[in-house]
């Protein structure tokens, strides 16, 4: 879904807070335009081709994998990403407190091509304190289709869920409705 | 469906817990349910949120008043669900509803294109391998998003190992011998050792991680129920926040003491649902 473009790595922004409550991981999507106007909230809906930004602060130190849940097709790797890890690395060391954004101008542009339809997608942020916690690529599998977790190319959702205190592992979910 | 020892669902409760969306499987709690908890207190549980489970599915016969087992799907046109529902039912004669806005099956469904049960299930020997596949003949139009992952034995043994929280829902009965339910209830169960299984149940019960999954409370309370049966036992992880770890075989009663609910693990039996699915 989301496709991802551009030539700049994922960039770390300014440490501040995402939300008025602390979550293991704090995470937003929103659209660009509202973004920079200053929203710090998820919206749960975004229309084909907007630009969107997803930002998440981890409360702990640990490795970091974001996937997209497509409409469907493939589950879609959105960071690490080829331009952000070009080694090819498929979970990304993150510290704890650090704003993490992806989207922006000083990043990557994200958008939804209208190619990969409309619907319910979900994003999944899994922070976990090992890397060899997170998943391998055929844990992605789904019976009779060809679904791997392809780097690049992907997008977003909006809300979110993750406990106050971090565990060996913990994952937040941002579901997301792409429309016309 | 459930014959004898053949269970469905728990026509539990859920306390707490579920409601709410995709929840980071470490957020939620089991909530241990007490052996002095009256058992009414069990089966009037919280329905459960449709949008939690877009992936599971009832299977109803054509005119019945209601749904006999539970599903999941894991594509578009494949369900997951167990064998032993297939004793005397038809897959003719048998239709695949989601769950409706409110709760209620979707009153449209799909037929079904072909039935395909694990060809080491035994009925005699404690619902050995108890799944089977339905081929639906048009596929429903969910998202991969919403769809059931099914864990490998690595991915099991990272995210939902002896102890995890896990979530059992379905239609079926809300408490042993009691009517089907109207809608979709949900219960958070503990997965336990098999041995626990193993004293309840006897040595047919598999030990360590192989095709039996127990789940459940040793001092009861919390279960799945007849008319649950086929329907997934979920841990809130993985790519969707839909990882089934098992589907609904049997018990003995309903949330009885010393009588967790054994479950077909999924893990054991991926393989071959991957190959029948490919095959087909």
């Amino acid at each position: 879904m989301l496709r991802v473009t551009g030539w700049i790595t994922a960039g770390m922004l300014a440490t501040a807070p995402l939300a008025a409550e602390a979550r293991c991981i704090d995470a937003f999507m929103t659209g660009l335009a509202e973004f920079e106007a200053g929203q710090q909230t998820s919206k749960p809906s975004f229309r084909v081709n907007e630009l969107l930004v997803l930002c998440f602060v981890p409360q702990q130190s640990g490795y970091v994998a974001i996937f997209d849940a497509p409409i469907k097709g493939d589950f879609q790797q959105l960071y690490p990403n080829a331009l952000s890890h070009p080694e090819g690395q498929t979970s990304a060391e993150v510290s704890a407190g650090e704003r993490y954004c992806f989207g922006t101008r000083e990043t990557f542009p994200l958008y939804h091509p209208p190619e990969e339809g409309v619907g319910l997608g979900k994003i999944s942020i899994a922070l976990t304190s090992r890397e060899e916690d997170q998943l391998a690529e055929e844990d992605y599998a789904i019976p009779g289709q060809k679904v791997s977790r392809q780097k690049m190319q992907l997008h977003l959702g909006a809300y979110q869920r993750s406990q106050a205190k971090c565990a060996a592992r913990d994952v937040t979910y941002l579901d997301y409705r792409i429309t016309q | 469906m459930r014959a004898g020892v053949a269970k469905a669902l728990m026509g539990a409760v859920l306390a707490m817990g579920i409601a709410g969306g995709a929840v980071a499987q470490a957020q939620m709690e089991c909530i241990e349910p007490k052996s002095d908890q009256p058992v009414l207190r069990i089966v009037n549980g919280d329905r459960a949120k449709p949008s939690d489970w877009p992936f599971i599915v009832g299977l109803y016969h054509q005119g019945a008043k209601t749904q006999f087992c539970g599903g999941s799907l894991i594509s578009q046109n494949w369900v997951l669900t167990a064998a032993h529902c297939w004793g005397e039912a038809r897959p003719q004669d048998v239709s695949i509803h989601r769950a409706g806005s409110d709760g209620r099956l979707d009153p449209k469904g799909r037929r079904i294109a072909k039935l395909i049960a694990h060809p080491g299930y035994d009925p005699a020997d404690m619902n050995l391998h108890d799944v089977a596949l339905l081929k639906l003949a048009e596929p429903f139009d969910i998202p991969n998003s919403q769809l059931a992952i099914l864990p490998s034995k690595t991915v099991e043994a990272k995210l939902a190992d002896v102890r995890t929280c896990s979530e059992v829902a379905g239609w079926g009965a809300l408490q042993s011998g009691g009517a089907a339910s109207a809608y979709l209830m949900a219960v958070n169960v503990r997965q336990l050792p098999t041995e626990t299984c193993r004293k309840g149940y006897g040595p047919g019960i598999r030990p360590g991680q192989g095709p039996h999954l127990c789940a459940g409370y040793e001092e009861g309370g919390k279960d799945s129920c007849q008319g649950d049966s086929g329907g997934p036992l979920i841990v809130r992880d993985g790519p969707t926040g839909f990882l089934q770890v098992g589907v609904v075989s049997f018990g003995k009663g309903c949330a009885w003491k010393g009588f967790p609910g054994v479950y077909a693990r999924v893990s054991d039996h991926r393989d071959w649902i991957f190959s029948t699915v490919e095959a087909h």
